[in-house]
């Protein structure tokens, strides 16, 4: 893929939340900036990590990072790389509270981040609930919905799951929230534990 | 379901609905027992959703890592190596010509010729240490805001559990002398601040700066960092701190500082400033 270059937060943004050729662009934007993963794992190596814990916090960041602008959460009150310094620092406490519950980083004050990812993360309780109702779904809608919930275009989910038409590839995802739905409704005794988290 | 109801549950669950909505909304879910379930249905439906959108969205990163070619220390830092060496011969040759140690003593950890015209008349101490002594000729009954913001000083936690880079570059260098509590050589280190990494490395340096208590030079560190940036906040409490400490500084030029910390309720110092104010109001 020919090197792409950003001038702006706003070309980048734009990119983000773009179609699947455009997103591609931005997030090999941010693997090909070495300062952004350099400074993660150097934050993490400083304080105690190696550089897998480096690149696993990476990963984690970049994941809510994207959902949060997928989902209008960044305001623009700041860079999105300050931002993302921001989210990377917190899941890296994050990380480390799960790894040793010590009293000092549980009391510890969480880095100046204006609006922490806390509020659309997933909990590790309500995860294992939902991967087992996901099991029922099905590989195929498995794939086809992780496409769609990433904002991807009927075209593009046609041509990257070899539907015939963009009516096909619509109908297809309409099926198959169906079935999602459908395997929710069927458990209740799920939907009630969730409501406990 | 109506496609409206759907989107208001939506980002009801996003966290996108703004106060009064919100208010009634909750209330809404409060006494309708359908309405309730719609939207434990619809956060469920949601977060299976992102998670089989995690899954596509980690295919992607790990096939970026795999992908991406390995690149060299000297191609990536080459343009640092003569300043950093410049400044390492320089910080040498002065550190030498200014500790004469006789033979067979180490020099201190901060001699007296070098420390500069700002700092404080007591020894050197680590930033966590306890507030030094009051100097003899001081008014007992006054406390001293320079003692208080000294003892107020906890590092913050990023640096207390650094324990050095493994990196040669200049910040890399400057990481292992300051977990080695060499503020001294993270100062001189850093005196060109590496513009890729030009806010750790003014934090860091600002924390040096401290440690030595060049609390002026601390101060003007900090007030670059307060500009903006992931450190913004840390930066206001700790720049606050300096320029408490600061000998020349005046109470009114840093009380509206202390003020502001402590009306925010949101700032994540806001307790360790009430500490502070009720110190120095005892």
């Amino acid at each position: 893929m020919k090197k792409v270059f950003f001038q702006n937060d706003a070309e980048l943004l734009a990119a983000l939340t773009g179609s699947e050729l455009e997103r591609r662009r931005a997030l090999q934007h941010f693997f090909e900036n070495p300062r952004l993963l350099q400074w993660v794992v150097r934050q993490v190596r400083m304080q105690g990590g190696s550089e897998q814990d480096g690149k696993d916090v990476f990963e984690e960041a970049f994941i809510v990072f994207e959902r949060q602008v997928r989902t209008g959460h960044f305001r623009g009150d700041s860079s999105l790389e300050t931002w993302f310094h921001g989210i990377a620092r917190w899941q890296w406490l994050a990380f480390r509270r799960k790894q040793r519950t010590t009293v000092d980083v549980e009391q510890a004050v969480l880095p100046s981040v204006e609006q922490t990812p806390e509020k659309i993360l997933i909990s590790e309780e309500r995860r294992v609930i939902l991967q087992r109702l996901l099991a029922q779904v099905g590989e195929r809608c498995q794939k086809l919905l992780g496409l769609f919930q990433l904002n991807h275009s009927m075209r593009e989910i046609r041509e990257l799951l070899g539907y015939s038409s963009d009516q096909v590839a619509a109908n297809e995802v309409h099926s198959c929230r169906e079935k999602l739905k459908k395997v929710i409704h069927q458990h209740p005794e799920s939907l009630e534990a969730l409501r406990a988290y | 379901m109506n496609e409206k109801l759907y989107e208001l549950i939506e980002d009801y669950n996003l966290g996108r609905l703004k106060p009064p909505q919100l208010e009634q909304f909750e209330a809404a879910v409060a006494t309708d027992p359908a309405l309730a379930a719609a939207v434990a249905t619809q956060r469920a439906e949601w977060e299976m959703r992102e998670l089989l959108a995690e899954n596509a969205l980690r295919a992607q990163i790990r096939q970026g890592f795999a992908e991406q070619p390995p690149s060299l220390w000297i191609t990536r830092n080459w343009k640092w190596l003569l300043p950093v060496l410049l400044c390492l011969g320089a910080a040498g040759f002065l550190f030498y010509r200014n500790t004469p140690a006789p033979a067979g003593t180490l020099p201190p950890a901060v001699p007296p010729s070098a420390v500069p015209a700002d700092t404080v008349s007591t020894p050197q101490v680590p930033p966590s240490a306890p507030p030094p002594q009051q100097p003899e000729d001081r008014d007992k009954n006054t406390p001293d805001p320079r003692i208080y913001a000294m003892a107020a000083y906890e590092m913050p936690e990023s640096l207390s559990g650094m324990r050095g880079a493994n990196t040669e570059d200049t910040l890399g260098l400057a990481q292992t002398a300051f977990a080695e509590k060499n503020y001294r050589k993270v100062v001189s280190l850093l005196t060109v601040l590496p513009p890729d990494e030009r806010q750790e490395a003014l934090n860091l340096r600002a924390h040096a700066r401290f440690g030595l208590q060049r609390f002026a030079d601390a101060a003007r560190d900090f007030s670059e960092l307060e500009k903006g940036g992931v450190y913004r906040r840390e930066a206001q409490w700790y720049g606050l701190l300096a320029r408490v400490a600061t000998p020349s500084a005046k109470r009114n030029e840093w009380t509206k500082d202390l003020d502001a910390i402590r009306n925010d309720s949101t700032h994540p110092y806001r307790k360790q400033a009430n500490d502070l104010w009720q110190r120095l109001n005892k």
